[in-house]
């Protein structure tokens, strides 16, 4: 019988006996403990050697035990009862041992076969899915829009793509295993002065991915690509080189600069059929006709016509505002200045707003309070948070307008006693158009946008907007500015914001 | 006192109209007309006004060229020249005043007002170097 060593259960499992007809040992055990006491089988297998037994009784010869040694190992047991009255087991330890050496030899060749089998079935398979994935990212980088450039350490090119030696005019064999100084040269050379074509450091390793900025080209396409770098490591997490990856930025330039100039247009060419509608409303508005007593419909119509046509003209620059600060084309301009006098000019600008609807306006600040941002901004976004305050209020009621330092900042806040707004609609709020009833905005004469304008200018001076409000029982807007961010605004991209209806003498 | 006189360069015909109604119904000003920059020009020059109401997008010589050509004849060098165009971004009113305009107005303009705004131009006088930043 063969008895195979299972480590997992360090028990010896019975493979396999052979018993002969009339064999005395009908009761051969499936497993074999270990640390069996006095079994021969265990014994065998911990000492690694053979060991025979004696039994007294003649109905049982003995048992030899023999272990399967491959090497330092055993793999299992062999256990041979001899026939009934042969010599006794003992006798036949020294003729059984070397066929047993062979057979463990065997069983241990056996065994390595397999191994090596599957071994090498493992490494095909491997070698399949590398095949597999290597296919894959070959189409990934090669049917990219995005172009990639990959060099080492050295900064010599390994692998680019279609797409990037596109850019150049090129296709990838003219770039692999150029120097990083060359590429830069190649870049340049379809560069315009001030396209970033020398600015890209193609040469240098990057230990963390970054994001280096635009990249414009001229020939042999007009193309305008935004460019980053990206480190790439070894299985050791060893940096091993940089991949470039130039994204086509061309299309979304393009129509970006299509939609400032459509808005531009269109502001042009609704600005001037409105002028006249606008002038000619006004003229006959003043024509002394209209304050005929017994036609009072007249001058009713006529100032609805006026109003509603001041209306569409503030729309209409508040769209090209919120157009304009979204787009980022706004420079604020940054100056310091007191809280208290930028909430009283607020104030005062509302009060006959207010006075006409019967709402009470309160400010205050604390005194010799500063602030640094752009006065004008501030002002328009505290006027705006006022201006909705007493437009959802009723008569006999108040508004306060607040100024107070707070650890992170200046914080401003509009209270209202109005009827609220539910909190599924706190974020929504500041959306283009969003009200809560838009009904309201029409009543009120407001366009949809205000909050939109405001959210922007607070957020390009690096503040923050939100509100607080419980139905019924009022809201209060506020606005916190960073007390931190002094004068390092971001330098002007674009144009700059002047108040657009007055007149701006000195305007520079 | 003598009517100041004003000359409204504008291709438009409506804005010209509004113009010269609003100023004269006024009573202080008498108003001349010019179609297009080119016919400005030549207005301005043959008998230059008190004050010029300029529009900046015409077909042909445009508000801004008219600006730098007035300014560059000696007579018109302090000549208030006010823009009143329906270029409102900040980069035109830029271009504007470095055109040499004396303030920018934008469209739509208020006319009710607009008298009020020339005289206290006027008064402010020529002195084009002693103008008062109203920033």
């Amino acid at each position: 019988m063969l008895f195979r060593f299972d480590p997992a259960r360090s028990q010896l499992v019975r493979e396999a006996s052979v018993r002969r007809p009339g064999s005395q040992w009908a009761d051969v055990a499936e497993e074999v403990e270990l640390d069996s006491e006095g079994c021969p089988l265990a014994a065998a297998h911990r000492r690694q050697q053979a060991v025979a037994s004696v039994f007294s009784s003649p109905r049982r010869p003995g048992l030899a035990a023999l272990p399967l040694r491959l090497g330092p190992e055993s793999l299992g047991v062999v256990g041979l009862i001899p026939r009934p009255g042969s010599a006794s087991s003992e006798l036949l330890l020294p003729e059984l041992e070397p066929l047993i050496a062979c057979l463990a030899a065997t069983l241990a060749a056996a065994a390595a076969e397999r191994e090596v089998q599957r071994l090498s079935e493992r490494a095909s398979r491997f070698q399949r899915e590398l095949a597999v994935g290597r296919a894959l990212v070959d189409s990934l980088v090669e049917g990219s829009d995005d172009g990639f450039l990959l060099l080492d350490l050295r900064g010599r090119v390994l692998r680019t793509n279609g797409a990037f030696a596109g850019f150049l005019g090129l296709t990838p064999p003219d770039l692999v295993g150029l120097s990083a100084a060359r590429v830069g040269e190649l870049v340049s050379e379809r560069s315009p002065a001030g396209g970033g074509g020398d600015v890209i450091p193609w040469g240098r390793p990057f230990e963390d991915a970054r994001t280096l900025g635009r990249l414009v080209l001229d020939s042999p396409n007009e193309r305008i690509l935004a460019v980053r770098a990206t480190p790439l490591r070894d299985q050791d997490h060893q940096l091993s080189g940089t991949l470039f990856i130039a994204r086509d930025e061309t299309r979304h330039e393009s129509s970006n600069r299509m939609k400032t100039e459509f808005v531009a247009t269109v502001s042009h060419e609704l600005r001037t059929p409105l002028t006249s509608l606008h002038g000619a409303l006004r003229i006959l508005e003043s024509l002394p006709g209209n304050r005929d007593e017994s036609r009072p419909e007249q001058g009713h119509f006529l100032g609805m016509a006026v109003r509603n046509t001041e209306r569409l003209i503030r729309l209409l620059d508040d769209i090209l505002d919120v157009e304009r600060i979204e787009e980022g084309r706004v420079a604020l301009n940054p100056q310091r200045f007191g809280a208290e006098e930028v909430l009283r000019d607020s104030v005062e600008e509302m009060r006959g707003f207010a006075a006409e609807r019967g709402v009470q306006l309160r400010w205050y600040a604390p005194p010799g309070a500063e602030l640094v941002g752009d006065r004008d901004r501030i002002q328009q976004v505290l006027v705006n948070l006022i201006s909705n305050a007493v437009k959802f209020s009723d008569e006999g009621e108040s508004v306060s307008a607040r100024a107070r330092l707070v650890m992170q900042g200046l914080r401003f806040s509009v209270q209202d006693q109005g009827p609220g707004i539910p909190s599924d609609e706190h974020e929504r709020i500041f959306e283009r158009f969003r009200q809560v009833d838009s009904s309201t905005t029409r009543s009120a004469g407001g366009t949809g946008l205000g909050l939109a304008i405001s959210k922007a200018i607070i957020e390009e001076h690096g503040g923050r907007i939100w509100l607080r409000s419980v139905p019924g029982q009022g809201s209060t807007f506020y606005f916190q500015i960073p007390l931190s961010r002094g004068t390092s605004s971001p330098a002007p991209l674009g144009e700059d914001m002047t108040d657009e209806q007055s007149a701006g003498a000195g305007d520079r | 006192m003598s009517k100041a006189r004003v000359l409204v360069i504008d291709d438009e015909d409506d804005v010209r109209m509004i113009v010269r109604f609003a100023l004269e119904s006024d009573g202080r000003f008498t108003v001349d007309e010019a179609r297009d920059g080119m016919e400005g020009l030549r207005a301005a020059r043959e008998r230059p006004p008190d004050v010029v109401l300029l529009d900046g997008m015409m077909p042909g010589l445009d508000g801004y060229a008219v600006c730098r050509r007035m300014r560059a004849i000696p007579a018109l060098a302090k000549l208030p020249i006010l823009f009143l165009t329906a270029k409102t971004q900040g980069y035109e009113r830029r271009e504007g005043m470095a055109a040499g305009a004396t303030d920018y107005l934008t469209k739509p303009f208020d006319p009710i007002g607009l008298a009020d705004r020339l005289i206290a131009i006027l008064e402010r006088g020529p002195r084009l170097e002693a103008r008062p930043s109203l920033d």
